[in-house]
C-alpha cells in the first residue's frame, strides 16, 4: 500500500476523531492483519494483538459465515469492527454515544472515505513527488524518425492476369505513377514490397514492379496465377494494395 | 444458590422455545463454567458452530481486555447471512443465532 495512501487515510481517521469527541479510538487494518492506520492513543503491538485475535475468529467463522461486522459492547464503552472491501476499520466509542451517530460514522463516513481515497489513490502514486520533480530532469522521449513517416496509402486496382513465361510467379506490376508517388512520399525509404489485400479479406505479402506502359495498366494490377489463387481471387476482382516501407533497424 | 444449566432447571425457559418461533433463528448456545446447552436446528454443524461460539467469546474478551473495554455484556457478530448476538452475564453466557435472510 504507497505512502500517499496511507497518510491520506490517517489524516481522515484522525479528522474523525478530532471532530467527534465520541469516538474513542479509531483503526484500521487489512484482511492479512496488517495494520495500515491507527490513532496516537493505540499503541502498534496492540492493534496487532488485536488483528491477530479478530484473525483467529475468522478462521473459526469460516465454517458457517464470513464476519462483516463484530460490536463488543463494554459497561462503558463499545468497540466496532466493519468490513469495508479489503479493510477493517475499528472504532471504540463511548456507550453514551447516540447510536444513529455512531451508525452514521462505521457504515457511512468511514466507508466513503475509504473508498475515496481509493480513488484517488492510484492517481496520486502516477504523480511524481517534489523530491523526484528536483532531483530528476525530466527526459523527451526519443522518437524515432520512422514514427514521423505518413501513413502508408491504401490503392485499389482491378486484377489482371501477368502473361509471359518469364514473369516471375511472386512480383506483381503496378502503374508507375502510383509508384513513383510512393517514392516521393517517402523520400529514402525503400519500397520493395507490397501488401495486397482482397475483398474477401485473404493477405499476401509479394514484390513488385513499376509497369511504366500506363495505357497498359491504368488502374489495374497485373497478378500472376500462383498470387490470384493465394488470394482466392479472379481477373477483374478488385484488390487493395498497401505498399511495405522499410524501416531503419 | 447458582443454577445449573440442564434441560429440567434452564434459566432462560423463553429461549429453548426461540428456534419454534421462527424460522429465522438458526438456535442458541448456553453456557457458564460447567455445563453447556446447545440447540440448533443445523444438526450438522453443530461443531462448527461450538467452535465459534467458543472462539468469539474467548476473542471478545481479550480484543476487550487490550481496548481496556471494561465488563463486557454483549458481543454481536454480523455474517452475510448469520447474525449471531452474545450475551454474557458473569459466567454465564447465552448466544443465539440468528438468520438475516428470515425465509
Amino acid at each position: 500500500m504507497s505512502q500517499p495512501y496511507v497518510f491520506a487515510l490517517r489524516n481522515a481517521l484522525e479528522e474523525i476523531k478530532n471532530a467527534e469527541p465520541c469516538v474513542q479510538k479509531i483503526f484500521l487494518f487489512q484482511k492479512d492483519g496488517e495494520v495500515i492506520a491507527k490513532d496516537e492513543t493505540m499503541g502498534l503491538d496492540a492493534v496487532k494483538a488485536l488483528t491477530g485475535f479478530f484473525g483467529e475468529l475468522m478462521q473459526r467463522a469460516e465454517n458457517i459465515d464470513a464476519i462483516e461486522n463484530l460490536t463488543i459492547e463494554g459497561a462503558d464503552t463499545t468497540l466496532n469492527i466493519c468490513c469495508i472491501g479489503d479493510l477493517y476499520a475499528g472504532s471504540v466509542f463511548s456507550r453514551e454515544t447516540d447510536e444513529r451517530t455512531v451508525k452514521a460514522l462505521t457504515k457511512i463516513v468511514i466507508p466513503t472515505i475509504i473508498k475515496l481515497v481509493d480513488h484517488i489513490s492510484p492517481v496520486a502514486q502516477t504523480l511524481p513527488t517534489h523530491q523526484e520533480k528536483t532531483e530528476k530532469p525530466k527526459e523527451t522521449p526519443k522518437l524515432s524518425k520512422d514514427f514521423m513517416l505518413p501513413k502508408a496509402p491504401v490503392n485499389q486496382f482491378i486484377v489482371e492476369k501477368m502473361g509471359g513465361l518469364l514473369a516471375p510467379s511472386n512480383t506483381v506490376r503496378i502503374d508507375c505513377k502510383i509508384t513513383d508517388g510512393w517514392l516521393e512520399m517517402y523520400g529514402d525509404k525503400e519500397i520493395h514490397e507490397v501488401n495486397l489485400e482482397s475483398i474477401n479479406g485473404k493477405t499476401t505479402r509479394c514484390k513488385f514492379k513499376p509497369n511504366k506502359d500506363s495505357k497498359q495498366c491504368n488502374g489495374t494490377i497485373q497478378v500472376p496465377e500462383k498470387i490470384m489463387a493465394s488470394l482466392k481471387i479472379g481477373i477483374g476482382e478488385l484488390v487493395m494494395v498497401k505498399p511495405v516501407v522499410e524501416l531503419e533497424a | 444458590m447458582e443454577k445449573k444449566l440442564t434441560d429440567e432447571n434452564s434459566p432462560a425457559f423463553s429461549i429453548e422455545e426461540a428456534p419454534k418461533m421462527g424460522s429465522h433463528v438458526i438456535g442458541y448456545i448456553l453456557r457458564n463454567e460447567s455445563s453447556a446447552k446447545i440447540n440448533l436446528s443445523e444438526s450438522d454443524k453443530i461443531v462448527d458452530y461450538a467452535m465459534f461460539n467458543s472462539q468469539l467469546i474467548e476473542s471478545g474478551q481479550s480484543i476487550a481486555e487490550l481496548l481496556k473495554i471494561s465488563n463486557v455484556e454483549r458481543i454481536i457478530v454480523e455474517g452475510k447471512n448469520i447474525k449471531t448476538i452474545c450475551k454474557i452475564a458473569g459466567e454465564n453466557k447465552t448466544s443465539v443465532f440468528l438468520n438475516k435472510k428470515i425465509p
